[in-house]
C-alpha cells in the first residue's frame, strides 16, 4: 500500500535560540540539508521533543525566508516547557506544515489590516514578513498593523516592532492593556484603535489572531466600520493531537481546523456555533 | 452454483480448518456476554449472540498503539512496524462490518493513516444473520440483516443450519475447502426479522434534521442524566478519536508514542493552554457525539457513521438512548 506512517516526525537542528520575554522563546530551525519547509504564511507544524510529546506551532517566519524557518513558543506545558530547556544545537522532530494559512495571492492590491493580539503575533508574522519584504511590498496597498500586548514587557520582536513604527509604508499602532513604567503609548484593550482607522471599505481585508475572547470584540467592532464578512479573516486555535484529520480534537462542529484552518476567511465559518 | 449448507455441528470443524493458514477472531462468551477474540479452542465460537462488548475496531485500532518508535540517545525516530497477519474474522453481524467499512473511509480519505491501513490487509469476513436485541436498530441506518456488503462469506441461519454463500473469490476458495462439511441447502429465503428498536425516519435526510436542531431542548435534557464518562465513545464501532502521548522506558534510551482511544464525552476533549474548553457545557457535548454520528461525518456514499449496533444504548449507565434523542429531532 503506499501509504505511510503519518506521525513519524522528520529530526530537525535548532540553529538558533533567544529567550523573548519570560515565558516566550523564539527558535530557527533547519531541516535536513536545509530544505525549506515549504509552507504557506498562517500554516503550522507539529513538534516534537524527545521524550515528552508534541504540540502544534505556527510558523512564524515568511516562507521568503531560505533555509530554515522560525518559530516562537509559549511555555505552558508539557512540550513546551521542555522546548525551554534546549539550546542551540539540540534536535527537534518536525511533521508538516499543516493546514492552510493566508494566500497572500488574493490580498495583492489590496490594503491589509492585520490584528494582533498578545502571541497572536506569532503566526501573523509570517503574513507581516511576506507583505512587507521590499521585493513584495509594492503587489499590496496599505499595510496596517494593530498590536496589543498585556504590557510593554510581554512584546515580542522587539526589534521588529521598531522597524515597522519606523518604515513610512507601515501603518504601525500599539496598545498594552496595563500601563507599566516607561510606557508612554495608549492604553485599552486592542478594539480601542479600531474606531480611528480610516478605511476604503471597498478594498481592504483584515487578518485576526489573538485569545479566544477577542475575536467576538475585534469582528464586532471591524463589522461595525463597515467591513464584510468575506473580508475578514481569522486564525483559530484549538487542541491538536494529530495535525492530520483523524484525532478529532480540533473539531469545530463538522469542521477540522487542522485540516481547513487554522486561517479560516470569516463567512465561511461565520454559521459554525461553535467557532468564535 | 447449487446453494451449500453447513450444519452448526460442523462449525468447530469449519472453524479448525481456517485455522490452519489463519489467525481467526471470532465471537467467544464471556459470562452473559461476548467477545471477540483469537479463537485458540474451536469448540469455543459461538454463532448464536446479540452483540459482543467491543466491536471489531479492537483490532484495527486498538485501545492502545505505538504510532511513533524513538531512540533518545541517537535521536532518531522509527516507523513501528506493524504486523498484519492473515486472519479471518468468522461469525461477524453485517453491522459490525460496516464500522469497518466506516473506518476505512476516516483512516483512508484526506491524508492516509497507514498504522490503520495495514491492519486492514489480508483479511478475510465471514458474516453471519442475527436476531436483533431490544437495542440493535441497524435496519433504520440503511443496514438490514439481509446487507452482506464487505463479506467473503455469509452464513444464513436456518434450522440448526447456516447457508453458506461465498461472495469473493477468497470465500470461494475456503468453502472449496471446506466441501466435506457441506451439504445440499433447501432454503433460499432471508429470514424475516423485527427490530423492536428503530428511528422514526429512515436515514435518508438524517443530516437535515440537524440544521435547525442546535438549540433543541433534548441536548440540556439528555445532558442531566450523563456523567460524561465516556463509555458511549469506547463501545462504538465508528468512534475513532485518539489521544497521544509519549513514554521512555525506564532507564533505556528506548522510547514511544502511543494513541490511546479518547472521549468527546470528557471536557479535557477540547481543552487548551489558559483553560479555554471549545465544548464547555455537557450538553455541547452531547449534541457532538449525536451530530458526528448522523451529520458531521459522512462516507462517500452519504451513509451516517451511525451503524445501529446499539451498544452505546446498551452499556449506558444512564440510560440514554441515541434512537430516543434521534427520535425527539425527528
Ligand atoms: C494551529 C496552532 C498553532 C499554535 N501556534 C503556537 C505558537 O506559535 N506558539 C505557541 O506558543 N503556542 C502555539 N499553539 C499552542 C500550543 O500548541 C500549546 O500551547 C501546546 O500544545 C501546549 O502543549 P504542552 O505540552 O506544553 O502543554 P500540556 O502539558 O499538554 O498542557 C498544558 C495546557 O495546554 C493545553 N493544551 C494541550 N494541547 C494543546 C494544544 N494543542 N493547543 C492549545 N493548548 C493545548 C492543555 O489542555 C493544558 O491546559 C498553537 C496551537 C495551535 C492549535
Ligand atoms: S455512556 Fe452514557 S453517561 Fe457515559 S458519556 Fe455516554 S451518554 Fe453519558
Ligand atoms: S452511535 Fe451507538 S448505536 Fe450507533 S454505532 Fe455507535 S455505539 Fe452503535
Ligand atoms: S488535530 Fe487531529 S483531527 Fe485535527
Amino acid at each position: 500500500m503506499e501509504a505511510k506512517n503519518i506521525y513519524v516526525p522528520e529530526v530537525a537542528d535548532i540553529i538558533r535560540i533567544e529567550r523573548m520575554t519570560e515565558l516566550e522563546t523564539f527558535y530557527d530551525i533547519k531541516l535536513p540539508g536545509g530544505r525549506d519547509l515549504g509552507h504557506e504564511p498562517g500554516q503550522f507544524v507539529e513538534v516534537s521533543v524527545f521524550g515528552i510529546g508534541e504540540a502544534p506551532i505556527s510558523v512564524s517566519s515568511s516562507h521568503l525566508k531560505k533555509g530554515s524557518f522560525e518559530m516562537v513558543v509559549r511555555s505552558v506545558g508539557n512540550v513546551t516547557q521542555a522546548m525551554q530547556k534546549l539550546k542551540a544545537g539540540d534536535k527537534l522532530g518536525i511533521r508538516g506544515p499543516f493546514g492552510h494559512g493566508f494566500k497572500t495571492k488574493d490580498f495583492e492590491g489590496k490594503d491589509i489590516v492585520i490584528i494582533a493580539g498578545g502571541i497572536g503575533l506569532v503566526p501573523l508574522r509570517s503574513l507581516i514578513n511576506t507583505i512587507i519584504d521590499p521585493a513584495e511590498r509594492k503587489k499590496y496597498g496599505r499595510v496596517i498593523i494593530l498590536y496589543g500586548s498585556k504590557t510593554k514587557e510581554e512584546f515580542l520582536f522587539r526589534n521588529e516592532l521598531e522597524t515597522w513604527e519606523s518604515r513610512n509604508d507601515i501603518e504601525y499602532h500599539v496598545t498594552v492593556d496595563r500601563k507599566t513604567s516607561g510606557w508612554n503609548g495608549n492604553v485599552g484593550v486592542i478594539t480601542t484603535l479600531i474606531p480611528d482607522l480610516k478605511l476604503d471599505l471597498h478594498n481592504t481585508i483584515a487578518a485576526v489572531c489573538g485569545p479566544p475572547i477577542m475575536y467576538k470584540f475585534v469582528i464586532l467592532s471591524l463589522r461595525s466600520k463597515g467591513l464584510k464578512d468575506n473580508q475578514l479573516y481569522v486564525s483559530l486555535e484549538r487542541k491538536m493531537k494529530c495535525g492530520v484529520g483523524k484525532c478529532g480534537h480540533c473539531q469545530i462542529n463538522n469542521i477540522y481546523v487542522c485540516q481547513e484552518g487554522p486561517v479560516f476567511n470569516y463567512a465561511y465559518i461565520e454559521d459554525l456555533k461553535e467557532a468564535i | 452454483m447449487s446453494s451449500k449448507a453447513i450444519a452448526r455441528e460442523k462449525i468447530p470443524d469449519a472453524v479448525s480448518l481456517l485455522k490452519a493458514k489463519y489467525r481467526v477472531i471470532a465471537p467467544v462468551p464471556k459470562g452473559k456476554t461476548f467477545v471477540f477474540k483469537k479463537i485458540g479452542n474451536p469448540q469455543e465460537v459461538v454463532l448464536d449472540y446479540n452483540t459482543t462488548i467491543l466491536p471489531l475496531k479492537k483490532f484495527f485500532l486498538p485501545p492502545d498503539e505505538v504510532i511513533v518508535k524513538y531512540n533518545l540517545k541517537k535521536r532518531e525516530y522509527q516507523e513501528p512496524e506493524i504486523e498484519s497477519e492473515p486472519t479471518v474474522f468468522f461469525g461477524i453481524h453485517n453491522y459490525e462490518l460496516q464500522g469497518i467499512l466506516r473506518l476505512d473511509y476516516a483512516f483512508g480519505t484526506g491524508v492516509k493513516d497507514a498504522t490503520y491501513l495495514k491492519k486492514r490487509e489480508n483479511n478475510i469476513f465471514i458474516g453471519v444473520t442475527y436476531t436483533p436485541d431490544d437495542y440493535h436498530f441497524a435496519e433504520s441506518v440503511g443496514i438490514p440483516t439481509d446487507l452482506k456488503e464487505g463479506f467473503d462469506i455469509f452464513l444464513t441461519k436456518y434450522n440448526g443450519h447456516y447457508r453458506v454463500e461465498a461472495l469473493t473469490d477468497k470465500g470461494k476458495n475456503i468453502v472449496s475447502q471446506w466441501s466435506e462439511f457441506l451439504e445440499d441447502c433447501s432454503y433460499d429465503g432471508d429470514p424475516v426479522v423485527h427490530f423492536k428498536n428503530k428511528l422514526k425516519q429512515s436515514v435518508a435526510g438524517i443530516r437535515e434534521i440537524f440544521h435547525g436542531a442546535y438549540n433543541h431542548p433534548v441536548w440540556k435534557e439528555t445532558s442531566k442524566k450523563c456523567y460524561s464518562c465516556g463509555t458511549c465513545n469506547l463501545v462504538c464501532p465508528t468512534c475513532y478519536c485518539f489521544d497521544v502521548s509519549d513514554e521512555v522506558v525506564l532507564g533505556t534510551d528506548q522510547g514511544a508514542r502511543s494513541r490511546r482511544w479518547d472521549s468527546c464525552q470528557i471536557l479535557g476533549f477540547t481543552e487548551v493552554a489558559g483553560g479555554e474548553a471549545f465544548r464547555e457545557k455537557r450538553y455541547d457535548r452531547v449534541r457532538h457525539r449525536m451530530s458526528r454520528k448522523f451529520a458531521y461525518i459522512m462516507d462517500d456514499r452519504d451513509r451516517p457513521f451511525c451503524v445501529g449496533c446499539g451498544r452505546c444504548i446498551r452499556q449506558c449507565t444512564a440510560d440514554i438512548s441515541i434512537t430516543d434523542v434521534m427520535n425527539a429531532l425527528l
